[in-house]
């Protein structure tokens, strides 16, 4: 036994990547990672500008992406008009010392371990640009400032990595300049969109949603339907029936929710869960909303395209909430469609001077911190309600869940929604759990399937993106038997079951107005044996 | 660019500049332009500089008010919110970014100890934090200490600083805390950039080189103070002429110091044109200097314009008859 | 002394070194990341490598109970299902450990000649087994991206690439062989948006 075989050495077991510099290394398009291309006619139905000529649909693993001819001007022509549009833009491609403080703090980089996916090389990658076709030094110096010049090379490194980014801004709470990598993002993905690339999943909802309301392109007829089917749930699992009234007009609210809501589970039951809470409200305090089927989307997907598209989808809830003469706006749980709301939906359409400062009709809470905007957080009205005591509730329905808390991005980065939240749950839950500190509030991670890239091509960067949040859900579930996941965001409910199924197969999710509900006396109600989804209240296991 | 191309490109840059010190100081003719033109254009070349990037970028809008909230917002009266990681108004995001710019907050947040398998562990970016805030502030305090030589008389705060910074009182001339701490700094972070493969993936020669610059005044800084010795009389002369605007050129200054101001000089042309101009920049980040108040207060986007949108009436058109048949009620009939 | 003795008493050693080779599949700036940072949700995937590979030797050298086995090797292999790797490189970090072993044996055995071929010989085929365990896991893993994948595509009728339309729509413009479909039921509203 002298002779130890060398066979395992010849077979080159050492799968140590090649080194050398970021800019040398060849790009490794990998399915699974990417998302489809957007068709042409897609684009063009988008109508996003005046131009009609949206090239041919091209294949992200070919060499050749069917650039049009003048690709690199366009690009470049629209990279400068943002750097004078915004002057987040042109701040953080000039002030990143590279200190490193984010490379350890993105999702996707945890969980892929590839170094591109740091926050500062993705931004870098736009910064060599810039550094090398906008800025002197750049163009004297060349790579010794870091800088380069744009060739496709360059751009498919863009696309690939911009489309790997959920725009969570975890990474920017740790920059000690504020820099917001989902700036960066969110400005690449609109200088990309001008030569169409941009996404199928993230386009054609756009182009639905400009076309019949919501992202579903769920026709009037259709997204009522949809709720009805819910109302007749409702009947048989609390035995209770009632309608709702639509599009109508001189209610006093409009009520505004993502329709990711409206079709899968287990965002539905959510959805189950405003219309019961709603109905209670009306029963017992005159409660009076109503819903659209022309505002029919809370979220909005051209927020990961471009602002004009983002501001033409948001424009409708406004729209809607003056035509029908309503006082002011309640919003679902959604995580972009907040940041929306909350950072850019007055700037765009403001002031607000046809709606009133909204006032709960119940409690008479004046909403102060939404007087110009006129649109309050479903869990901002619900925590009041709560706090009021003006819901008789039953906790005790959700014994069989031990639920914790996924803070879900843009409500606690992009607003500062942290305590209201968690206030209901625990009012509603008789077991709650937190995850660790540092999963959670600012620090929270991602879903992994945020900023329009929850399709189903591109699973394995949703696992990725997911395993960080996943891991520490995980150790929840070890520690104290979690079995449900409560979020406020639609993504989440359409990302986290699939991320679930794969990380933790007997931890479930759910919205929090679900949990409301089910704890919710109603008065006339059924035997309560069911829950909003059909199972057994005494026997349920959660499954994602 | 290859890790040795950077260092070797920056290290070189920063020689060379030593090197043509060296050589002017030799001839005095070019000491006329080490020691009196080069300050003066370096200095003027650093304020324009900076007064251009600050206004080149405060020219830019800010279309959209999108701070990063790290803390709970203001809301319902009952629910206690964070003032100073989610500021809802000026004062509060004042004590957002002085917590921000001196005491580094944002760097500093990831790095509380934390149990993990039954150990204390620390983050290893508290020692970032560490050195950032070393660094920063001995160069502060240096600059400030610098003072003794463009004004007479020296003010009082600069006396007492000298004091504090000498503490020690190691040897001849005292040796100061903030020289060991910046020359320490430096290398830190230097040493960091180089050794940790994270960061040298993402290093370029903008990075090293300033850092090599710094690190080139602190020692010709310090080679000065204790090892070869300036006539301090004439330095001296020289630079309040300098900051009197009647500058003078006194014999037999030692080369180290034209070596030490040429570096300097440096620094500050360089400056503006640079990443170091984060120092202006983090002032100006719309991520942290910009209240949550968006629901309260409208936030104007300078260049907000119309755009094309799906109305209503097109809407109803669309689906008139699918609506009325669903018993949706409609404007038109 | 034989192979068992051996490898026990050298285990924290092999186990480092085992770790290493696995944590040196990744680029070089991740691989010290993984290695510092020691917080179990700062850095999940550094923390599953080194949690892992020590229980997962010693269930080899010991019990050897298949079903543990799995369930060790699931924590790595889900998370490199995922990643760059080829299939190939995902599940070789079974083998690494053989790699490993070898090279620990080479300077004893060379010595002493102690160690009895067919001890090695077992312990091999453990890890063999081993190996084919963790290609289960891997294709358990990658059927469930599959299964996500079809989920998807059946819960989301809505958008399912090339041309959208409600799923019963296109079942029955299949099963009339390109023909539009009139009867859809249309519940949806997308057999008709273009």
């Amino acid at each position: 036994m002298a002779n130890i075989p060398k066979y395992y050495e010849s077979l080159n077991l050492d799968y140590k990547p090649p080194r050398g510099n970021w800019m040398d290394r060849p790009l490794n398009i990998k399915s699974g990672i990417y998302c489809y291309p957007a068709r042409p006619n897609v684009l063009a139905g988008i109508q996003m500008n005046d131009r009609s000529d949206w090239g041919k649909y091209w294949v992200v693993e070919d060499e050749d992406w069917e650039l049009p001819d003048d690709w690199k001007e366009r690009f470049l022509n629209k990279m400068r008009d943002m750097l004078d549009k915004y002057r987040t833009f042109k701040i953080y491609m000039d002030i990143c010392v590279r200190c490193g403080a984010c490379a350890d703090k993105c999702h996707y980089f945890l969980g892929s371990g590839d170094p591109m996916n740091m926050p500062v090389m993705r931004a870098e990658l736009l910064r060599s640009v810039y550094r090398g076709e906008f800025t002197k030094t750049g163009k004297i110096l060349g790579r010794i400032a870091g800088a380069r010049k744009l060739t496709k090379g360059v751009l498919r490194q863009i696309w690939y990595y911009m489309f790997q980014c959920s725009e969570c801004r975890r990474c920017s709470t740790f920059c000690p300049y504020g820099i917001d990598t989902a700036e960066i993002t969110i400005m690449a993905r609109e200088i990309m969109n001008e030569l169409g690339m941009n996404i199928a999943w993230i386009q054609e909802s756009c182009y639905k949603c400009i076309h019949t309301g919501n992202h579903l392109g769920l026709q009037p007829q259709a997204y009522k339907e949809c709720i009805d089917c819910m109302l007749g749930d409702i009947e048989e699992n609390v035995g209770i029936s009632f309608d709702v009234s639509w599009n109508r007009k001189g209610a006093d609210i409009l009520f505004v929710t993502p329709s990711g809501d409206v079709f899968a589970e287990p965002g539905i039951y959510t959805l189950a869960g405003y219309l019961l809470l709603f109905e209670y409200l009306r029963k017992e305090y005159g409660f009076d909303y109503t819903w659209s089927t022309y505002a029919s989307e809370g979220g909005d997907f051209g927020y990961f395209t471009a602002n004009d598209i983002a501001k033409r989808m948001n424009s409708k809830i406004y729209l809607e909430a003056k035509r029908l003469g309503v006082k002011w706006i309640l919003g679902g749980e959604c995580g972009h469609m907040w940041r929306v709301l909350n950072q850019y939906m007055t700037t765009w359409h403001g002031p607000v001077d046809f709606l009133e400062e909204p006032v709960s009709p119940i409690t008479g809470t004046k909403f102060e911190n939404a007087k110009a905007h006129k649109m309050v957080h479903i869990m901002e009205f619900t925590a009041d309600l709560i706090k009021h005591g003006k819901l008789k509730l039953d906790p005790s329905r959700n014994d069989r869940l031990r639920v914790t808390y996924h803070d879900s991005c843009n409500p606690s980065r992009g607003m500062g929604l942290l305590e209201e939240p968690r206030y209901v749950i625990k009012n509603v839950c008789n077991h709650f759990y937190e995850m660790p500190e540092n999963t959670l509030r600012d620090q929270t991670f991602c879903c992994g399937s945020g900023s329009g890239l929850n399709a189903s091509e591109n699973m394995e960067l949703r696992m990725r993106g997911g395993f960080p949040r996943q891991n520490a859900v995980r150790y929840v579930r070890d520690k104290y038997g979690v079995n449900m996941l409560a979020c406020i965001c639609a993504i989440d409910r359409a990302a986290f079951p699939d991320a679930q199924r794969y990380w933790n197969p007997d931890v479930g999710c759910t919205g929090i107005t679900e949990l409301v509900a089910n704890a919710l006396i109603m008065e006339g109600e059924g035997p309560r044996t069911n829950n909003l989804r059909g199972f057994e209240i005494a026997t349920w296991e959660p499954k994602p | 660019m290859d890790v040795k191309v950077s260092l070797g490109v920056s290290l070189g840059a920063v020689l060379a500049i030593v090197l043509v010190a060296l050589v002017g100081a030799q001839v005095s003719s070019l000491q006329l332009v080490f020691g009196i033109l080069v300050p003066y254009a370096a200095f003027v070349i650093f304020i324009l500089g900076f007064i251009y990037r600050v206004v080149d970028w405060g020219r830019s809008p800010v279309p959209f008010r999108i701070p990063t909230t790290c803390g709970q917002q203001k809301t319902l009266p009952w629910i206690k919110r964070n003032k100073l990681e989610c500021p809802s108004n000026t004062l509060e995001v004042i004590g957002r970014m002085i917590l921000e710019v001196f005491a580094f907050r944002s760097l500093f947040k990831h790095t509380k100890a934390e149990m993990a398998s039954g150990n204390i562990i620390y983050g290893g970016s508290k020692w970032l934090w560490l050195g950032a805030l070393a660094f920063h502030y001995s160069f502060l305090i240096i600059a400030v200490r610098h003072l003794r030589l463009f004004v007479e008389p020296v003010p009082a705060f600069v006396n007492v600083l000298d004091l504090v910074d000498g503490m020690l009182q190691i040897g001849a001339p005292t040796l100061y805390i903030t020289d060991i701490l910046l020359i320490g700094a430096v290398s830190y972070l230097f040493v960091r950039r180089v050794i940790v493969p994270k960061m040298r993936y993402i290093s370029l020669a903008n990075d090293y080189f300033p850092l090599f610059l710094i690190l080139g005044i602190g020692i010709s800084g310090v080679l000065m103070r204790f090892f070869i010795r300036v006539d301090i009389v004439s330095v001296k002369e020289l630079t309040v002429g300098l900051a009197s605007l009647h500058p003078v050129l006194p014999e037999g200054i030692g080369a180290i110091f034209f070596v030490h101001v040429a570096l300097v000089s440096t620094l500050f042309a360089y400056f503006p044109f640079s990443k170091l101009m984060h120092a202006g920049g983090v002032f100006l980040s719309p991520g942290r200097n910009l209240a949550n108040t968006n629901r309260a207060k409208m936030h104007v986007n300078p260049w907000n314009y119309p755009v094309k949108l799906h109305t209503y009436e097109e809407y109803e058109n669309d689906f008139r008859e699918k609506m009325k048949n669903a018993g949706i009620p409609v404007e038109r009939e | 002394m034989n192979l068992e003795k051996f490898l026990t008493k050298k285990r924290d050693h092999v186990v480092d070194k085992w770790i290493q080779s696995v944590q040196e599949t990744y680029p070089a700036e991740t691989v010290k990341f993984f290695r510092h940072q020691r917080n179990r949700f700062a850095n999940p995937l550094g923390a599953a490598i080194s949690e892992t590979m020590g229980p997962l030797f010693d269930e080899l050298l010991n019990e050897n109970n298949p079903q543990n086995i799995s369930s060790l090797l699931d924590r790595i292999i889900r998370i490199r299902a995922v990643q760059e790797f080829e299939p190939s490189s995902a599940v070789a970090v079974v083998f690494l450990l053989k790699k490993v072993i070898r090279d620990e044996l080479k300077k004893d055995i060379e010595k002493d000649g102690l160690i009895k071929v067919e001890d090695l010989l077992e312990f091999e085929s453990r890890i063999d087994y081993c190996a084919l365990l963790a290609f289960d896991v891997y294709m358990k893993c990658r059927e469930t991206i599959w299964g996500n994948k079809l989920d998807d595509f059946i819960k989301r009728p809505y958008v399912t690439g090339g041309n959208m339309r409600c799923l019963s729509y296109m079942l029955k413009q299949e099963q009339r062989q390109g023909k539009v479909a009139e009867d859809c039921c249309n519940n949806c509203g997308l057999g008709e948006v273009r």
